[in-house]
Formats: structure tokens, C-alpha cells, sequence
């Protein structure tokens, strides 16, 4: 009994320790604990400055708050935001698409920053298309963060066999060159592209639409059926392999620095597989319009940074947003530290001349950046965009006729405007 | 009466007899199921009778009563949607079950090397769906694809098809894959039920001179019944919910060609945030399967005769 009773005392005791010691242990950690902020974005390592950044912060002011990065890939970063909201736990700051911006802004879900960014007043250094994006009804919802757009690839290897000099100028000359360089038995396209039904087929093939002087809003004017009409002969004629509407932006990279494609249409996230995949000399070039001193157009591509409306630390975030975008950061961070790939949305920063002096690839993107249109801002994007997927698709499997496919699809966006 | 007494001892106590005391110990596994099966089900179809968006996730719900229903009933893709469900499901499964049925005879028979070719097509079976998708994404490919390579290579067609892009070709492309899938789950539950027939029936009916057909047709199957109607019916349930090998392989498209309605509650929850019609979309999927549930039930189980 006595022995019994000793080990309940000794058991008690042991209980005991283990509890102070954790209440001391974590009273001491109380006294150095610092906000720890989440940021959610998708870009793959590598391929970004956001890590950088984060591992910046987190050296220079770790002792304000700290940083902690999550990557989720591009399909699912709409879902996991979604799920942290119905959860109740969201992430301080994301990294979103610009199309996406609106909508996300129209759902309520992201901080209204508009007292921040007047009170920083750094906010119309921004390119016109980037700022527009983070505007929701009149208010700030967010800070352009990097830009890009799409240019030609082009294989000068291929041209310089074919007897042609320079890339196409124009629709024309495009098609005649796609034809020209089409080599079905060396498994050779004219050109790729990428005419998923996702954003990215939207984002490529928008511009044509736009070359031709149409836009979301006018889907079936004579210029959109012109464009669709082009597009879909290209498929058509074999000049482009029929799974363009199959493949995804990088896939279409991939074809071309493979030498299965003598063009391509893509973005500066590709100059990195196209640089360490291919063996041949290769360039980029302008998207070519569509007849001689005609219209230019590309896709205006890239990220904005946002607060959750329901982060606890919106203060601080903004504190690191604002740090990220000003011009000596943006310079460390992009020209310094990535030395490109990323087109900063700051337009002082980007026409820096001296800075793209050793990076021709990326002083075209800039050029092409002056022409680049947004898709949106519309709190519907989303819907708008399936439905130019979706006619573009119908097109360019032969399933309606370029006219009907877009009158469909003007039918069902001119609803939203 | 001194029996019930001591029996009765340890929870004499109870208000409850000791038959319906022993249903204290169903409580984890109750409370296991509505947590985790029956909550997320009712709120599913909760949400699908409001008008939900991200804004509306936590908070205020606006009722929408039947709305989200009759928008979706009435839009011209919902008929196209479930219309591919079925051709998915029944383009699956019936394949799946014939040619899992014909390998699971063939390989009940001991030959050298059998147990290694059941290891080996069961092996399918664990590799993820999204894997699969993309090998079969690539051996479906237009230009370097492997099937146009073998067609090619045996003279049956002068020029490559494109599979996935082509909307014909497309939900027929997904099949092929999905029945590639689905076979070594077909084949584990029949060779199951086949491996509790007794020999002794075969030995005698051989005695009596039947053949192999005769056997297969008088006996296996009639006595298999139990075994094949639950594998149907797992298959059709698991059938009309692939998402993963689908969105993979072709993401619905193209021209929603290959849109089931999974992928259709996808889409309306995940692109456009609208989480009212995406449950809406999941509910009547549920609705559905457990209709089908329930005349499997009915009609099958507990049916041994």
C-alpha cells in the first residue's frame, strides 16, 4: 500500500514537470514571437522572385514579422483560396492571375487597400493594363506585381533552310511561312500554339481576335469570324497539329524547342525551356498583324498581389507588398538577383534602357508590353473567357463554322456587359 | 429470471436492456459516419437550395429555393453532361466487367507464372488515376502518340488520328483508358467469388458430360449472380464519379465533349465560384446513385437463395 502510494506521488511529480516545463517553455517563446504571414502563389521555384523575396524579408525584418511562402499549382490555387475561406483560414497575401482579380475582388474576399495605395502615391508608375486590374469598382483591391505577354518564336535554323530571312511581318506572311516550313514526314509543324479550354487558350488567341479589331465584346463582328477564320485554316490545312486544342502554353514550348514546330506563339516563361531544351539557333519576333501597319495586339499576362479581407495582419501585409514593389526592391529582385524572365509591372523600372542592353529576348517583350491589352477587368472573366474557349475550340475541331461558333458565344457574353 | 439477474449485473443499472445497451458500442463508428459522410452530404445538398459564392461561402446564404435546380435542369449543357455521364459509365463498365470476367476464368487455372500475371495486372490497379491519364495522354497523341505509331506500323491507317482533340474520337479515347483502369478491380472481386465455387459441382457436371459453355453458362454464372450484380454495381458507382483520369486527359474538353458531371461540379464550384449550382450538380449526382443504390439493394441483397 505504502509503495503504492509512493508511485502516485512520483507519477504525480513527473505529471507535473512535464506541465511546467511546457508552460515555461512556451511563455518564454511568447516573449520573441513575431506575426508569421502566409503567402500563396504559384510559381514553381525558379521561375519567380517570390522566394527570393520572402527569404529577403525574413533576413532583413524577420524581428517585425515573418514571411512563409506555399506553393500551389496554377489549376488549383482558385480552389485552395475557396476552401481557406469556407474554412476560416485564409492566407495573408496571395499572388493571383489579373484576369482573376475582379472576380475575386466582386466576391468580397480581398482587403480594399485603396487608402494604402493613395497614402504610398507610388501607384501610377504601374503600367495602364496592370493597374487597371487590380481596380474593382473604383477601389484599390490589390499591387500589379510582374507582367508579361507573348511574342513569336521562331526557329532560324528551319528559316535560313527554307530561303526565308525574317520572321513573318503579318497573317499573311505567317501562313505562307507556316505552309512553307510543314514537313509531315520529318513530323515538322508550321507553327503551335495552345487553344486549350482553359484561360491559357483564351489568353493566346484573344489577340488575333483583337489584331483583327474585335474584342470580348464584340465576338461576332466581321474582324473576330476574320481571325477565327485564320486560326482555324492553319489547324485545317495541317499547318499546326490538331492538338493545339489539347495542350497547354509550356506543352506548345516544349514542341517547338523539340523541333517539332517551326514557330510558336509563347511567353518569356518559356525563354527558360526554349533556351536549355532546344539545339538550334532561334529568335523571337513580334505577333505579326494582320496586314501591314494594321492593328498590334498581344495578351497582357501576369500577377497582382492582394490582402484576404479576413487576414488578422492586413497591416503588415501591406507592409511587405509595399516593400516589394518599390523601385530599388523591384530592381534587386528582378534585374539583379532573376536577370529576367519577369517584366516588372512598374513601367519606371521596366524602361530602364540600360538595364535590358544584355537581354534582346526580353527587351522584345517589352516592346511587345506596349501593345499588350488586359483581358478584362470583368467580375465575370471567368465566364466570358469559357465562352471564347469554347468557340474557339468548336472552330478549330470543325465543329461549327468560325461565324457560327462566335455568334454563339456573342449571344451567351453579351449578356454580362 | 435469476439468469437475466446475473447477466444483468455489471449494467443492471442502465436504463437500457442489455441488447440495447450493446449499441453504445456502434457510437464511434456512428459518429465516425455523420461527421465525415453524413454532415458533408447534408450541407452539400443545403448549399445546392442557396445562392452561394465565394462572398456568400461563410455568412449570410440568401436562399435561392429551387433556382440553382431549374437553372441547371434547363440549361441546354446539363442534357450533353448527363448524357456523357452515361456513355463514360456504361462504355466503362460493361468492357470492364466482360473482360475482367474472361481473365478472371483464364486465370483461376494454375499455369507456370500464373500468380506472377495476377500480381502484375492487380499492379494497374494501384497506380494513381492522375498517372495513368497522363500516360494514356501520351500514347493517345496525334503526332507522337504510341497507338498512331502501331496503327501506322500495321497498316491500318494511312494517317495519324488525332484522338483527344477530336470530338468524336475524344470520350472514346477516355474509355479506352478508363476500362484499362478498371479491369484489375473487375477481376479481384470476381476471382474472389469464383474461388468459393466448389469444385465438386464442376467435377460432376463434367461427369455428366456438359462442356465448357454449358458449365460456364448453367453454373458459374448462376451461381456468380451475387458477386457480378455488386461488382456492377461498384463500378457504375465508382464509374460516374471519375474526375481525376478525365480532367487529365482531355479537362472536360474538347467542346465539353468529355464533360461528365463531375467535372461539370468542378467547374461550376472552382472556375466561376459559384458554389450553388456546383453542389447542385454534385447533389443530383448523389441522388442518382443512390436511387440505383437502392433498387441494388432491393433487388439483390440479401436474395440467397
Amino acid at each position: 500500500m505504502k509503495k503504492n502510494g509512493f508511485v502516485k506521488i512520483w507519477f504525480l511529480i513527473t505529471i507535473m514537470g512535464i506541465i511546467f516545463s511546457g508552460t515555461v517553455s512556451a511563455a518564454g517563446q511568447a516573449e520573441e514571437e513575431v506575426p508569421v504571414l502566409e503567402i500563396w502563389h504559384y510559381q514553381v521555384e525558379g521561375v519567380h522572385v517570390i522566394d527570393e523575396a520572402v527569404v529577403r524579408w525574413n533576413e532583413q525584418f524577420g524581428d517585425e514579422f515573418l514571411l512563409e511562402e506555399r506553393y500551389i499549382p496554377f489549376g488549383e490555387l482558385k480552389r485552395e483560396i475557396s476552401q481557406a475561406v469556407l474554412v476560416g483560414n485564409v492566407p495573408d497575401i496571395v499572388n493571383i492571375d489579373n484576369p482573376d482579380h475582379a472576380s475575386f475582388a466582386s466576391e468580397g474576399i480581398l482587403a480594399d487597400i485603396t487608402d494604402r495605395v493613395n497614402a504610398w502615391g507610388e501607384i501610377n508608375e504601374f503600367f495602364d493594363g496592370p493597374r487597371n486590374s487590380v481596380i474593382y469598382d473604383q477601389r484599390y483591391y490589390g499591387v500589379p506585381d510582374n507582367s508579361n505577354t507573348l511574342a513569336l518564336y521562331y526557329n532560324k535554323d528551319m528559316f535560313a533552310e527554307a530561303g526565308i530571312d525574317a520572321p513573318p511581318a503579318n497573317w499573311e506572311e505567317m501562313r505562307e511561312y507556316s505552309a512553307r516550313l510543314t514537313d509531315p514526314d520529318a513530323g515538322v509543324y508550321g507553327i503551335t500554339f495552345c487553344a486549350m479550354g482553359t484561360e491559357e487558350g483564351t489568353f493566346q488567341l484573344l489577340p488575333f481576335l483583337q489584331m483583327a479589331g474585335a474584342d470580348v465584346d464584340s465576338l461576332d463582328s466581321p474582324g473576330a469570324v476574320e481571325a477565327l477564320a485564320y486560326l482555324t485554316d492553319l489547324v485545317k490545312n495541317g499547318m499546326a497539329s490538331r492538338e493545339v486544342v489539347n495542350q497547354a502554353q509550356e506543352d506548345a514550348a516544349a514542341q517547338f524547342a523539340a523541333g517539332n514546330a517551326a514557330m510558336a506563339i509563347g511567353g518569356p516563361w518559356s525563354l527558360e525551356t526554349v533556351r536549355t531544351q532546344s539545339d538550334f539557333e532561334w529568335s523571337l519576333a513580334l505577333l505579326p498583324v494582320k496586314e501591314a501597319g494594321g492593328l498590334r495586339a498581344s495578351a497582357l499576362g501576369g500577377e497582382n498581389w492582394a490582402i484576404m479581407a479576413d487576414s488578422p495582419h492586413v497591416e503588415e501585409a501591406w507592409t511587405f507588398i509595399q516593400w516589394y514593389s518599390e523601385a530599388d526592391t523591384v530592381r534587386e529582385l528582378f534585374w539583379d538577383y532573376y536577370g529576367g524572365g519577369r517584366i516588372p509591372s512598374r513601367a519606371d523600372v521596366a524602361n530602364e534602357p540600360d538595364k535590358w542592353a544584355a537581354n534582346p529576348e526580353l527587351s522584345l517583350y517589352i516592346e511587345q508590353l506596349q501593345y499588350a491589352v488586359p483581358r478584362g477587368p470583368h467580375p465575370q472573366w471567368p465566364q466570358l473567357s469559357q465562352e471564347i474557349q469554347r468557340a474557339i475550340q468548336r472552330s478549330l475541331t470543325g465543329q461549327a463554322s468560325p461565324k457560327e461558333a462566335l455568334m454563339d458565344a456573342a449571344q451567351e457574353v453579351n449578356q454580362y456587359f | 429470471m435469476t439468469g437475466e439477474k446475473r447477466t444483468g449485473s455489471i449494467l443492471g443499472s442502465f436504463p437500457l436492456s442489455r441488447n440495447h445497451s450493446l449499441y453504445v458500442f456502434l457510437l464511434p463508428s456512428a459518429a465516425f459516419i455523420v461527421i465525415f459522410v453524413a454532415y458533408p452530404i447534408l450541407f452539400n445538398i443545403w448549399l445546392s437550395f442557396h445562392d452561394v459564392g465565394l462572398r456568400t461561402l461563410v455568412g449570410d446564404r440568401p436562399f435561392a429555393g429551387l433556382g440553382n435546380y431549374i437553372r441547371l435542369f434547363t440549361s441546354p449543357l446539363f442534357g450533353e453532361v448527363l448524357l456523357n455521364s452515361v456513355a463514360f459509365t456504361l462504355g466503362s463498365i460493361i468492357p470492364q466487367f466482360i473482360i475482367g470476367f474472361a481473365l478472371a476464368l483464364f486465370l483461376m487455372k494454375q499455369f507456370p507464372g500464373s500468380s506472377i500475371v495476377r500480381g502484375g495486372i492487380i499492379l494497374g490497379w494501384v497506380i494513381a488515376p492522375i498517372v495513368v491519364g497522363t500516360v494514356w495522354r501520351w500514347i493517345f497523341n496525334t503526332d507522337y502518340g504510341l497507338l498512331n505509331h502501331l496503327l501506322r506500323q500495321f497498316g491500318l491507317i494511312d494517317s495519324p488520328l488525332s484522338w483527344l482533340p477530336n470530338p468524336q474520337l475524344a470520350m472514346i479515347s477516355v474509355i479506352i483508358a478508363n476500362v484499362w483502369l478498371g479491369i484489375p478491380f473487375n477481376l479481384m472481386l470476381l476471382m474472389g467469388g469464383l474461388s468459393a465455387l466448389s469444385e465438386t459441382l464442376y467435377e460432376a457436371a463434367s461427369i455428366d458430360g456438359t462442356n465448357r459453355l454449358q458449365r460456364l453458362v448453367y453454373i458459374t454464372i448462376p451461381l456468380m449472380k451475387q458477386t457480378i450484380a455488386a461488382t456492377l454495381m461498384l463500378g457504375l458507382m465508382f464509374t460516374f464519379k471519375v474526375f481525376d483520369l478525365i480532367w487529365v486527359m482531355t479537362g472536360g474538353g474538347p467542346v465539353d465533349k468529355t464533360t461528365t458531371m463531375p467535372i461539370l461540379a468542378y467547374r461550376y464550384s472552382f472556375t466561376f465560384f459559384n458554389f450553388g449550382m456546383g453542389t447542385a450538380v454534385a447533389s443530383s449526382l448523389f441522388v442518382l446513385m443512390a436511387v440505383l443504390s437502392i433498387f441494388y439493394i432491393l433487388g439483390f441483397v440479401g436474395r440467397d437463395e
